[in-house]
Parts: structure tokens; C-alpha cells; sequence
């Protein structure tokens, strides 16, 4: 049974691009002292070069993602961080900068796979950005970041470590500097060379927590 | 006759590490209010790192920890600080120095003793801090960023268990647990027993 559990993860793995052990780094991957339940956290992947923001969101600025797998025990989640940059001509105040952008706890984080199904995480906790604003050139460059965990079930683990990933949607509010669409969501075409990304950060995962 | 000598050299031997452990003892309060006759005592706080390795380092991720014990109307109580410290090229704004560390009551702290049994304390009442910040230096040839701290002071109640257990042992690692999350400290070698002795002190100046 374990061998064939570690068989399907290589499978999946070689199916992801992940090709080995080797490709597969951790942040973290150790038992707990307290509780000694097994904590892993996987090394970040950089989407930023493979994502670009889609519905006419942020042209021509920035905008950042990274993405890892952490498990505590049994409860499994996807860790995002995402950084957005907008410019204005007008100095923000705190208030502006407060509502940039505000994420709800089990509002969903929706994955779009290479065949149309959807996948959606809800998230953990609350989470509103860290926004900042710095004086450049004539223009105040608005930027604002966040990390945030969504839960991963065992399901939604195996729909992403299965197949690619072509589209990510981050539900969310905030109205200021065009960080969140009219609809409540901020979203993130991926292309092919990022979209083995999320499979891989799952596949390494189960892979920490088969080794055991 | 035999059991009297024994007697005498367990009954000094007592003396001297008590008489030890008080000539260690710092007190940063020892005082007995004017009006209520209530005496308080609180010691010293130890940093439960090296000052050389770990508090040096200390960054919002990593906190730093240290160790007091406090007296007041026949209660002993384990205080914990934890403190926080970041950096920032740019001013934060106000809402995001609000509520930086908060411990509610009834939070537990773990502490790890050297035989790794676990020892659960609760916190006697909310502890709420804001972070305050320090602006950059400024001067010739001077960069530096916003100094982002937190400090907060728990107490813990100890009822006479918690006291055995605290005493019979040194402790090797703390957890404090928060609001939406924990504070893991791993005490230095050296500072073992230093939980031990806050208490000790306490008992000693009694």
C-alpha cells in the first residue's frame, strides 16, 4: 500500500515536471517539538514571470505572486503572497492606503485547470494588504502585499497535483488604485511555462509527508 | 546521634542553596504598599537567549524572550516578554502598528522541560500591544529605516503543581501561544534554569 501511495505520488510528480527528490526544497520539514505533529512548508515558487493580471487590472504595472504547500499534522493549505503596484498623481492618505485591499476569511482563492474544472480554497483568516505609497518621479507609486493561507483538502490536493493550472482567481475587496476588479476579485492568467507550478508545490508536499 | 549530624548537613546544606540562590537574586521590585500592606515582588528579567547569538538577530520573525517571577497576595505568577523587532524603508501607517501582539486570557504557554515533558500554563489576563516605531536617524553618511517594536509582558499563574514541576527541572524551549499565533523561543543553555530560579528567588525572599 505505501509503495503503490508512493508510486502514484512519483507518478503525478513526473506528470507535473517535477522529475525528483531532488527538485523538491523545503523552508521546513520537521516534527514539532510541542505538539509533534510533522510541519512541512515547501521552498516558494516564483510565478511573477508566468502570470499576467488579466480584465485590463494593473497594465503596465507590477504585479508579483509566490506560492507554497504547507501541512501542520493533518491540515494540508496553499500559502500565496502577492504584491501589486499602481501609480496616482494624488498623495494617498490612511485611509486610502487602510482600504486598498482587504481579504475575508473563507472567501476562495478559485484555480482554473487545464480542463476547465475549477478548484476553489477557502481561505484561512482575514488578511488586508500591507499598503504602502513612495513619491517618485511626479507620481505616487501605490503598492500593497499580502500572504495569506487557503485550506487544502485532500481533494482539492489531487485535482492540483494532477494538471495544470491556466487561471487564478483571488476573491477580495478594495476599491482603491484598481488593485480588485468591479466583480471582487483579483485575477492572474498563468502561462505554460508557470502552470506546473501549484501541481508541483502539492506533489512536493505529499511527498515530505509520505517520506515518514 | 547519626541522624541528627545527617539531619544537620541536609538542613545546611538547604541553607547554602538557598543562601546561593539569594545572593543571585535581583530584584527589579521588592516593596510593601503603605496603605494595603501588600508586598510585591518581582525579579529580574533574563533574556532566555545568549546575547550573542539569537537576541542579536532578533527580527519580527524571531522573537526574543525573557523570564520574570512576581509576587503579590500570596500568588506566583511567571511573567514571559516577548518582543518584537523590524525594519522598514518607508513610515507604516497607524493601523498596522495596532494590536501587533495580542494574548488573550487564558492563552496557554508551553514550556519544555529538559526531560521533554510539557509543562501548561494559562495567561492570568489579555495582554494587547501596539508596535511603536522609531524613525530613521538622519545626519551625514547615516541610512537607516523605521525601527518597527513590540513588547509584550504575560503572566501566567502558578499553582503549587506548575511551581513542583518548574523547580525540579530546567527548561529548554517555550511556546506562547497568541491570538492568531505563537511566539516559539528555544532557551539558551545557559539560561536553563533560569525559569527555576525566578520562582526560587521568589520563595527565598518570602
Amino acid at each position: 500500500m505505501r509503495t503503490s501511495l508512493v508510486a502514484t505520488a512519483m507518478a503525478v510528480m513526473a506528470a507535473s515536471g517535477v522529475t525528483n527528490a531532488a527538485d523538491c526544497d523545503y523552508r521546513k520539514n520537521e516534527i514539532d517539538l510541542f505538539t509533534k505533529e510533522k510541519l512541512v512548508t515547501t521552498d516558494s515558487v516564483d510565478m511573477t514571470s508566468w502570470i499576467s493580471a488579466s480584465f485590463n487590472q494593473i497594465i503596465g504595472n507590477r504585479h508579483e505572486m509566490t506560492v507554497r504547500a504547507i501541512s501542520v499534522g493533518e491540515q494540508n493549505s496553499i500559502s500565496v503572497g502577492v504584491k501589486l503596484s499602481n501609480t496616482t498623481q494624488y498623495a494617498p492618505n490612511e485611509e486610502d492606503l487602510y482600504h486598498a485591499l482587504f481579504i475575508a476569511k473563507d472567501s476562495s482563492l478559485a484555480i482554473t485547470m487545464a480542463d476547465q474544472s475549477i478548484v476553489r480554497l477557502p481561505a484561512m483568516k482575514d488578511v488586508r494588504g500591507t499598503t504602502r505609497a513612495i513619491y517618485d518621479a511626479g507620481t505616487y507609486v501605490v503598492s500593497t502585499k499580502f500572504n495569506l493561507s487557503y485550506r487544502l483538502d485532500a481533494e482539492a490536493a489531487d485535482a492540483l497535483a494532477g494538471q495544470d493550472v491556466i487561471y487564478i482567481r483571488i476573491a477580495a475587496v478594495g476599491g482603491r488604485y484598481e488593485f480588485v476588479s468591479d466583480a471582487g476579485s483579483i485575477d492572474f492568467n498563468v502561462n505554460k511555462t508557470g502552470n506546473g507550478a501549484l501541481s508541483k508545490v502539492v506533489s512536493c508536499l505529499r511527498q515530505a509527508q509520505e517520506a515518514t | 546521634m547519626k541522624k541528627s549530624v545527617l539531619g544537620l548537613v541536609i538542613l545546611s546544606a538547604l541553607f547554602t542553596t538557598s543562601a546561593v540562590h539569594a545572593a543571585k537574586c535581583r530584584f527589579q521590585h521588592d516593596s510593601t504598599d503603605k496603605f494595603t500592606k501588600v508586598r510585591t515582588l518581582w525579579t529580574r528579567w533574563d533574556p532566555m537567549e545568549s546575547f550573542f547569538g539569537d537576541l542579536g538577530d532578533t527580527s519580527m520573525d524571531t522573537p526574543a524572550g525573557f523570564v520574570s517571577a512576581w509576587y503579590e497576595t500570596d500568588e506566583i505568577s511567571l511573567r514571559v516578554k516577548i518582543e518584537l523587532k523590524g525594519f522598514s524603508d518607508l513610515e507604516p501607517p497607524f493601523y498596522e502598528l495596532e494590536d501587533r501582539i495580542v494574548v488573550p486570557e487564558g492563552a496557554r504557554l508551553l514550556v519544555m522541560m529538559a526531560d521533554e515533558t510539557i509543562v501548561t500554563l494559562y495567561s492570568a489576563r489579555e495582554e494587547r500591544v501596539n508596535s511603536a516605531v522609531t524613525p530613521p536617524e538622519t545626519g551625514m553618511n547615516i541610512t537607516s529605516s523605521f525601527e518597527i517594536e513590540a513588547e509584550a509582558d504575560i503572566r501566567y499563574a502558578l499553582d503549587s503543581e506548575a511551581i513542583a514541576a518548574l523547580t525540579r527541572q530546567g527548561a529548554t524551549n517555550i511556546r506562547v501561544e497568541a491570538a492568531d499565533t505563537q511566539y516559539d523561543v528555544a532557551i539558551h543553555k545557559k539560561s536553563f534554569a533560569d525559569i527555576t530560579k525566578a520562582i526560587e528567588c521568589i520563595q527565598a525572599a518570602l
